[in-house]
């Protein structure tokens, strides 16, 4: 029996997937153990299931639904921006050059753009201002920090839509021109190419583009934040409270083993779909 | 003749349409993307002596006033160099880890490589709070929170998978039987790494060290909690002005600060980044 070599390129993982690692196991497993109440920073470290009993409150359904919301708005909105706009761009001359001004906000760090919307949704921002000229309304709208989360709402659509556009969009230029000339010879009309062709080939696409804004919405501190209401809040943000405010750790790691499921199933539905999409 | 006029008729206003579909399109798009953009450059440029308010839709008068403010009494100049720096940092050590285990993936293909390449996303699905709190923690006691080193350290495991992904997409696009016929050649494994390996990653390692950077230079989150308050990068001067101590002319000021580099990046990127790298960083999370 020949003995097995040792494979020694699997050392080599240990810089790169050895650092991830790492890192991200030992934030998991320090959430993890603060939620059971241990790594305390004062008095005692011992089990407890108290943390776990008092997390869920009126705040935090709140807040998930908030975060749920506003996530699930986001993508749903953008994407129903998105694809009228890439079938458009699809049949229009100049289509590069209307691409890449429209990436632009996909580069955009989250939180100028946030200033960047808050300021022209301000109560005295040009929006507002615009639609006063034009009397559609007679006293500015509240936009920014509103209740109904409407400033975090554009913010995040804003700068969701390129993201998504870019998958539709290439998505849609992969379906292969014969394919929609020999519909269009067996007599079918525009409606019908769309209809029984394009949205069936490019719906996988359409769904991880929903899914992958989801979560990065879902998960998002800073716009919430600086533009969303102050209550309710983020789920990010009940975290961060109650470890810096409040300075009750073991709740905001009982939060955050809460956000990492939520997040983790929606991962896993993502590669389950990406599995489907290549076969 | 007169079904013939109609159908002309209908020609016409499609031709008509076709023209003007675009223009349509691109206003719509330049007041979607220039509108905010505008606004905020008119913002940085209000004089106090001018105030401008409620019923005008511009400001009457601009000056530099609020720049040179910026510039000389907050801590700007020192965020800025800071953010420079810990993204220079950020990148050579993005670059140092990723080439070994980039090569292990991409080139040797291990058994495995599937299971790895999903663990390199953990740190882009990981929520990013989450992760700055708890880790934040660990650094604490590692004695690194609040310096250089902790924020580099933080920097590096958000922007890895970029760096990571983009070199195993181009060490798996290399083609094999040019390093055959150099070693068929006598090539030694110097000459090989100096005169094949080297020129071939050196596209994908200037796409990842783009990348890398951009995510250094706008990554908030971990900054945030890891860095305060003694590490100050442009986000984290950026969010001091904004949310419930909303300082509408600085924000605007520090807001085009950090939108340079980014726009300069999406104009390199444009032109010189290959389709696949972009792929490879963005398509699949």
């Amino acid at each position: 029996m020949k003995r097995r070599k040792f494979e020694w390129g699997y050392l080599l993982l240990i810089p790169g997937v050895g650092y991830i690692m790492f890192f991200v196991l030992a934030s998991l497993y320090i959430m993890f153990a603060q939620s059971f109440g241990f790594y305390n920073y004062t008095g005692t470290s011992e089990f407890s299931l108290q943390f776990w009993q008092h997390v869920f409150s009126r705040t935090f359904f709140d807040d998930l639904w908030f975060s749920f919301r506003t996530a699930l708005l986001t993508a749903l909105i953008s994407i129903i921006i998105c694809y009228p706009l890439s079938l458009i761009l699809q049949r229009i001359p100049g289509r590069k050059t209307f691409l890449s001004i429209l990436k632009i906000p996909m580069f955009v760090p989250a939180l100028v753009a946030s200033f960047l919307i808050v300021n022209i949704i301000d109560y005295h921002g040009v929006i507002n201002m615009i639609l006063e000229k034009l009397r559609l309304i007679d006293e500015p709208l509240r936009l920014r920090n509103d209740a109904a989360g409407i400033g975090a709402l554009s913010v995040q659509i804003w700068k969701n839509v390129p993201f998504q556009m870019i998958i539709m969009y290439s998505a849609i230029e992969a379906i292969r021109k014969d394919v929609r000339d020999a519909a269009a010879n067996l007599g079918a009309n525009r409606f019908s190419i769309l209809k029984e062709i394009i949205i069936p080939i490019t719906l996988p696409s359409a769904l991880v583009a929903v899914i992958m804004v989801f979560v990065r919405t879902f998960n998002d501190f800073a716009i919430s934040k600086t533009a969303g209401p102050y209550y309710p809040t983020s789920i990010s943000n009940l975290m961060y409270l109650h470890a810096y405010t409040f300075a009750d750790w073991n709740t905001a790691a009982c939060i955050g083993v809460m956000m990492m499921i939520t997040s983790i199933a929606f991962v896993s539905f993502y590669s389950y779909l990406s599995k489907k999409i290549g076969n | 003749m007169n079904g013939q006029l109609i159908k002309s008729q209908k020609k016409l206003t499609r031709r008509l349409l076709e023209l003007l579909l675009p223009f349509g399109l691109l206003s719509i798009i330049m007041v979607w993307i220039g509108l905010p953009i505008l606004y905020a450059l008119l913002w940085s440029l209000v004089n106090p002596e001018y105030p401008w308010s409620y019923p005008d839709l511009f400001p009457t008068n601009l000056s530099l006033f609020q720049w040179e403010y910026v510039f000389k009494y907050t801590t700007i100049v020192k965020s800025i160099g800071n953010s420079f720096f810990l993204a220079f940092l950020t990148t050579i050590a993005c670059f140092m880890l990723a080439l070994p285990t980039a090569y292990a993936l991409g080139k040797r293909k291990l058994k495995g490589s599937e299971f790895f390449k999903i663990i390199i996303l953990l740190p882009m699905v990981f929520p990013g709070m989450a992760m700055g709190l708890f880790l934040g923690r660990m650094l604490h006691v590692m004695g690194v929170s609040g310096t250089y080193w902790g924020v580099v350290i933080v920097h590096t495991l958000v922007a890895l998978p970029y760096m990571l992904r983009i070199l195993i997409v181009n060490f798996e696009s290399m083609p094999q039987d040019l390093i055959d016929a150099a070693s068929n050649l006598g090539a030694g494994n110097w000459v090989k790494f100096t005169e094949i390996y080297f020129p071939m990653i050196l596209p994908g390692l200037v796409a990842g060290a783009m990348f890398t950077f951009i995510t250094s230079m706008e990554e908030f989150n971990l900054t945030f909690i890891v860095g305060a308050p003694d590490i100050t990068t442009i986000p984290t001067v950026l969010y001091s002005y904004l949310g419930e101590n909303f300082l509408r002319t600085r924000a605007s000021v520090v807001s085009l600060i950090l939108l340079i580099p980014n726009l300069l990046f999406l104009i390199v990127a444009e032109r010189k980044i290959k389709t696949e790298y972009m792929g490879a960083a963005l398509g699949k999370m």
